[in-house]
């Protein structure tokens, strides 16, 4: 869990992944990778395996929502706008990091005291918030947070019993996944892809998929886990403890029937609990790169999370496991029966 | 900064109101190793007194609330979710988002106050998520939430002490653990003191759901005179001279109005003066325990000293630390100056 805690205690809003790819580079340094870069912040390593076998890629986005600094006020509050959906309501009274030497700030609100009755109830937008870093003049502020200095959320990854919180298991889950299952032996060549950029419209993906054009692409994710109170049955997406999810569609892909049903059954050959993601909502890098490369199959095997893009989000070790040893099985059953004609 | 660590090790404990036995006792601790005598009372103020060996003197008394608001278990959903109310005085709209304690059976947990994300929200769902409709996830079934907590247990947030930019800190229940820090670092100075006055600080409860704990310490020590330390809303981003909010980083602020006797003002400022220190002035905004201590028993003198804090009933409060120093310097000379009899304010 150490690498994981890493992962998703590190800076990385769309952009701004510097801090992610490091660890990355660090952990596959480690296991005697040496690391492919591009021009746009992609990150890659290459198992090669048997001429003839497929060549598989495991893909997952190295950013997470954030904010990027705009501009400053004579106070010395900064200015931020989001990179990424962010819900205006989960804003309030939030601690925050400030660019890559992690300074502290906070996201503040007017006291109760001060707000009148219609103001109580509503929403208050971001534009009406401001970073506080405790500068105390305009100067002071631009010296230690210039323009284009991203934000994130700043939450403490915690093993909680069976369930782990963190900001940014979208996709920090699907990274450790990929770094767990290139460990693995296969006679497949295997491509590990961090790709940056996937909350702003999946800008990565569409180089990686270019570049390597691989036989098929396996997107890692953290989806949404709607299993909460006044949340009907069908609009849930997925259950925490229900085990990866599988996804038949989401608003930018349809997977291709004959993989994702060599997926199932290979989760119920191998006994791993699995859900189907019951929404076609979001969308993943798996849309871009099958658009992108003319229609290379992609699946999406994804870690179902509470609360992903807030501050804290919550998802279960179970789930965790489950998409490792799914992902592992499936590339062994690909290695074994070759890709569905 | 010793002010800095005082602050520290009593924003560290979690004292909601109505259970702040915690942090009086804390306090306690602090001031017997100053070298005051301490009490309590059963409601749970924690009392410190300083004696001056001048027979008849008058008594000065200086408050500062050890509580802070908070949330209160009302329920359970089949998940097991943790149904949650106000206590004493969040505001529902900083909740999404926020880590909590729950201050259950046995120890505290943590939890979290989750959103439904955006990918699942329907469209135009954008409004307020009122109180009733939040909840906090441990991660846990409802047996297993039931086991850790019950109904009416306490919830406050997740402890943070955030050092900002120069003196600047961002942290939880400033209100009033800063004035409780204030009283400690006061006490530490009047120990080298001669004083003509006998002094008690008093580290009280349940100013904010209406100052019980400073109307009974009134009523028990009758003070001749008895000055409340606490914080004020200072001025933020986008609400700079506003007149509901103080500047912020500046002067300690003194409360003018009909509570107050101008005398007591006055001397207030003349010993800001001899320090080359000074006040704000501001009129009565309201709800402070001074309120209370006034319309105690047959009446109290009494003054008010709050400090401009920014975001107020937030775990992410945040003061400067030089205004509640010079707060300190100035209330030092203040109880020095003052005489056994108090004449110049009474």
């Amino acid at each position: 869990m150490e690498l994981l805690k890493k992962l998703c205690d590190a800076s990385g809003p769309p952009g701004y992944e510097e801090e992610v790819r490091q660890v990355i580079i660090e952990h596959f340094k480690g296991l005697g990778f040496e690391p492919i870069t591009d021009h746009t912040g992609n990150l890659f390593f290459v198992k090669e395996g048997k001429p003839g076998k497929p060549r598989i890629m495991l893909d997952a986005h190295l950013d997470e929502v954030g904010f990027e600094v705009i501009g400053h006020s004579g106070d010395g509050d900064l200015r931020v706008k989001s990179i990424g959906g962010i819900d205006d309501r989960v804003l309030g009274a939030k601690h925050v990091l400030v660019g890559s030497k992690k300074l502290k700030g906070v996201l503040g609100m007017k006291a109760p005291h001060n707000q009148d009755h219609n103001e109580y109830y509503a929403v208050v937008p971001l534009k009406a918030l401001a970073v506080d870093i405790g500068a105390k003049d305009k100067a002071e502020a631009e010296k230690n947070a210039p323009l284009g200095t991203h934000v994130v959320f700043d939450t403490v990854t915690e093993e909680w019993g069976d369930v782990i919180k963190g900001k940014s298991f979208d996709d920090r889950a699907g990274c450790w996944v990929i770094c767990k299952a290139m460990e693995m032996t296969t006679d497949c060549t295997l491509i590990a892809s961090f790709t940056f950029g996937e909350e702003l419209g999946m800008l990565g993906a569409k180089f990686s998929a270019r570049r390597f054009a691989p036989d098929i692409m396996i997107s890692l994710e953290g989806t949404s886990a709607g299993d909460m109170p006044e949340v009907p049955e069908h609009q849930q997406c997925s259950k925490m403890h229900g085990g990866p999810v599988i996804t038949f569609e989401d608003k930018s892909i349809i997977i291709p029937r004959a993989y994702r049903e060599m997926l199932e059954d290979t989760a119920k050959k191998s006994k791993i609990e699995y859900q189907y993601k019951g929404t076609v909502t979001g969308g993943t890098n798996a849309g871009r790169m099958q658009f992108e490369t003319g229609g290379i199959p992609c699946v999406v095997i994804a870690a179902p999370c509470r609360y992903i893009h807030s501050p804290v989000s919550l998802v279960a070790k179970k789930d965790l496991t489950g998409m490792i040893e799914l992902t592992k099985a499936f590339i062994t059953r690909i290695d074994k029966e070759g890709l569905p004609q | 900064m010793e002010i800095k660590q005082t602050l520290k090790s009593l924003v560290s404990i979690h004292s909601i109101t109505c259970k702040e036995e915690d942090v009086a006792e804390k306090f306690m601790q602090m001031m017997k190793e100053i070298g005051f005598e301490t009490w309590k009372d059963q409601i749970g103020n924690g009392y410190t007194k300083l004696k001056t060996p001048k027979t008849g003197a008058k008594t000065i008394m200086l408050t500062a609330h050890g509580d802070e608001s908070g949330l209160v278990v009302t329920g359970f959903t089949d998940e097991g979710f943790v149904r949650i109310a106000d206590w004493s005085g969040i505001d529902f709209k900083i909740l999404p988002g926020s880590e909590v304690v729950l201050h259950g059976k046995k120890c505290n947990y943590p939890g979290v106050i989750g959103i439904l994300p955006p990918h699942l929200q329907k469209p135009g769902d954008k409004k307020a998520i009122p109180e009733s409709k939040l909840y906090i996830d441990m991660g846990t079934d409802l047996k297993e939430t039931k086991n850790r907590v019950d109904i009416g247990d306490h919830v406050t947030f997740r402890r943070r002490f955030t050092e900002l930019l120069g003196d600047r800190i961002a942290t939880n229940a400033l209100d009033d653990k800063l004035g409780v820090t204030v009283l400690v670092e006061l006490g530490k100075k009047l120990m080298k003191r001669k004083l003509d006055v006998n002094v008690i600080l008093v580290c009280t409860t349940r100013e904010e759901i209406g100052a019980d704990g400073a109307k009974r310490a009134a009523l028990e020590i009758g003070p001749d005179l008895a000055i409340a330390v606490d914080t004020c809303p200072g001025e933020q981003f986008g609400l700079s001279g506003s007149p509901d909010f103080e500047p912020f980083a500046k002067d300690p602020v003194l409360e003018i109005g009909p509570m107050v006797a101008e005398k007591t003002n006055k001397a207030l400022e003349d010993a800001a003066k001899r320090v080359n220190l000074s006040f704000k002035r501001t009129t009565w905004w309201g709800g402070t325990e001074a309120d209370q201590m006034w319309m105690a028993g047959l009446g109290t003198n009494v003054g008010v000293i709050t400090i401009p804090i920014r975001y107020l009933h937030q775990p992410v409060e945040m003061v400067d630390l030089a205004t509640a120093e010079n707060t300190v310097s100035i209330l030092d000379e203040f109880v020095a100056w003052l005489d056994s009899d108090m004449k110049e304010i009474l």
